[in-house]
């Protein structure tokens, strides 16, 4: 008895130590400060990183980290970066996005808003994406015709937006726009519009006015098409805080319908399993050894039925 | 004689059944308050983290002591049939002037009707919480009825996109659920039969072994089978049944739905025989 106590004891505490070992993770811890300048990750210091430019999330890599910062507007918001080991993060409250970098490195920040080290995309209406390199965005603004005309009527027509990215592909902001009208392409550069064409978030506003469009050279337009005709939905890599960085939405393998797969399905579940139930229980039902055969008759009959239903099946979809 | 069997088994769990139920009832009351408490504060930095991890592991203890009451209930029932058949009183079980096949059934009626009943005890408890944990709204009612109104949604929504075929779909469930449950307590009962009818030593080691072998062995085809019956059957319908009638479509998706059912009312007669079969020809009490 002795040694039953012995034993569920030690068995005990080895569950109690294993339960334990689950809360000894090493997930970093967010805290953002109540004035919501700075944000610390277990000892690291995160500045907020302030800027009057408008811009969005639109992130190649996500890397979400598992635990949530308590945000002083009274939520839990989720703390994002391109990579574990990272210059800055984001989350995001009512204000929109809100990046916080570390000391010392908003290089990659700067030379974003600033417009110095950026890349360009074409973006449609669907968001989809493709890319443009630095030569063919400014060779789509340097035309010298231009067409003045209403932005109310400007949103009827196809729109292809080019956007500027940083370094680390985790934000941009649009910088122009190539629009598609009867006559050809045109493009709008928003660097070169006043305050009054954009709307409180810093985005392009149709409401109201008239903007100055430029003519793209014709000789761009096999370009432009053929950037169209490329354009695809992005593929946003998700990554989850873990020892590994698990991978939490892996693009899903589409192995498409196989009907030979589905009538091998269906013949093997449909027909041979519930034939081989129904003999199984006429069987044992037959034998004198093996107790009543009413409950084994039974197991037949709802084989039987099964086969019923089955062959049924088979029918309708004939 | 069946029913004088009945009584005394029903009797047998009932005697300690209710004082599991109003544990588990006044667990709920208790545990649905102080849930309501931790989210009207849970971001409030006035009331102290002690105060807070407090309630979080009230609230773990509650969830414990519903869990036991169901657990408990199971291991009354299959102590009752141990007992009852494979100990020194299956001796005096097996001398009254009873069939076995009525001892069976008694034991196996007692442990539905308690499996049910502690299932609804959970539902109850589910119930509590779902009345009393959610804040009031400011100005509001003290019962909020978010939870209600949100499955009430659910429901007229389901109603909407399938109306009578909800009916007849829920029909189907409950039906695969009961023989299930036939199944799962028949298994159960034919290990215990098993374990006591090979070993002579450790019977009860020996039906628990088995029952976990033979669980996990039915778990992995039934997976198998699930796996099945959402992605390879689903797709096939889709592409077969392509421009069928909306009434085609129905009649075969019913059909889907029954086919599971059937599989598991032969597995479940499967089990029942098979521990009768003990019961009957196999037991050995020496």
């Amino acid at each position: 008895m002795k040694l039953d106590f012995k034993r569920i004891s030690c068995i005990l505490l080895l569950i109690c130590i294993l339960a334990l070992s689950v809360f000894a993770s090493d997930y970093i811890d967010w805290e953002l400060s109540d004035d919501g300048r700075t944000l610390m990750a277990d000892d690291t210091v995160y500045n907020r990183y302030y800027t009057s430019h408008s811009f969005y999330e639109w992130a190649d890599n996500v890397y979400e980290f598992l635990d949530y910062v308590n945000h002083p507007g009274g939520f839990f918001a989720d703390v994002s970066s391109y990579a574990k080991d990272n210059e800055f993060v984001w989350i995001s409250d009512d204000d929109g996005l809100i990046i916080f970098v570390k000391e010392g490195c908003d290089g990659v920040l700067e030379d974003f808003f600033s417009g110095e080290k950026v890349s360009y995309r074409m973006i449609d209406t669907q968001n989809r994406e493709t890319n443009m390199d630095s030569d063919f965005v400014n060779a789509v603004f340097a035309g010298t015709e231009t067409l003045n005309t209403d932005v109310t009527k400007l949103v009827a027509y196809p729109c292809y937006e080019i956007s500027a990215h940083d370094e680390k592909c985790c934000f941009a902001y649009d910088i122009g726009a190539i629009y598609e009208l009867p006559d050809g392409y045109y493009s709008l550069d928003f660097r070169t519009l006043g305050n009054e064409h954009f709307d409180s978030d810093g985005f392009f506003s149709y409401r109201s006015g008239s903007v100055d469009l430029v003519k793209v050279d014709a000789a761009l337009t096999y370009e432009i098409e053929k950037s169209i005709s490329s354009l695809d939905y992005r593929d946003t890599e998700y990554m989850w805080e873990s020892e590994d960085a698990v991978y939490i939405e892996e693009p899903e393998e589409d192995d498409g319908f196989s009907a030979g797969r589905f009538r091998a399905v269906c013949i093997f579940f449909g027909i041979v399993l519930p034939l081989a139930v129904m003999i199984f229980g006429a069987v044992m039902a037959n034998s004198k050894k093996l107790g009543k055969p009413k409950y084994w008759y039974s197991v037949t009959v709802a084989a039987g039925i099964w086969l019923l239903l089955s062959v049924v099946l088979a029918f309708l979809l004939i | 004689m069946f029913r004088k069997l009945f009584k005394y088994d029903m009797r047998y769990i009932a005697r300690f059944w209710w004082i599991l139920a109003l544990t588990a009832i006044g667990a709920s009351f208790m545990g649905s308050f102080v849930l309501r408490y931790l989210i009207s504060n849970f971001l409030n930095s006035d009331v102290s983290f002690a105060i807070k991890f407090m309630a979080i592991n009230f609230l773990a203890v509650v969830a414990i002591t519903i869990i036991a009451a169901f657990i408990v209930t199971q291991i009354f029932i299959y102590v009752r049939y141990y007992k009852h058949f494979f100990t020194d009183e299956g001796y005096l079980t097996f001398t009254l002037p009873v069939s076995r096949r009525d001892l069976l059934l008694s034991k196996m009626v007692n442990a539905f009707f308690w499996t049910v009943a502690s299932y609804l005890l959970s539902f109850l408890c589910v119930l509590i919480f779902a009345i009393f944990s959610p804040p009031a709204e400011i100005g509001g009612p003290f019962i909020n009825p978010i939870v209600f109104e949100k499955i009430g949604n659910a429901i007229v929504v389901a109603w909407k996109e399938s109306g009578l075929g909800l009916i007849i779909f829920a029909v189907l469930w409950l039906a695969t659920q009961t023989f299930s449950l036939i199944y799962s307590i028949s298994l159960g009962y034919f290990c215990i039969a098993l374990g006591s009818t090979i070993a002579k030593k450790h019977k009860i080691m020996l039906a628990i072994g088995l029952y976990y072998a033979i669980s996990i062995a039915v778990s992995i085809v039934k997976n198998y089978l699930q796996t099945l019956f959402v992605t390879i059957i689903p797709d096939g319908l889709d592409v077969y049944l392509e421009g069928a009638s909306d009434a085609t479509v129905f009649f075969a998706e019913v059909i889907v739905t029954a086919i599971p059912c059937c599989m598991m009312a032969a597995l479940a007669f499967a089990a029942y025989s098979a521990t009768r079969t003990c019961i009957e020809r196999k037991l050995n009490l020496a």
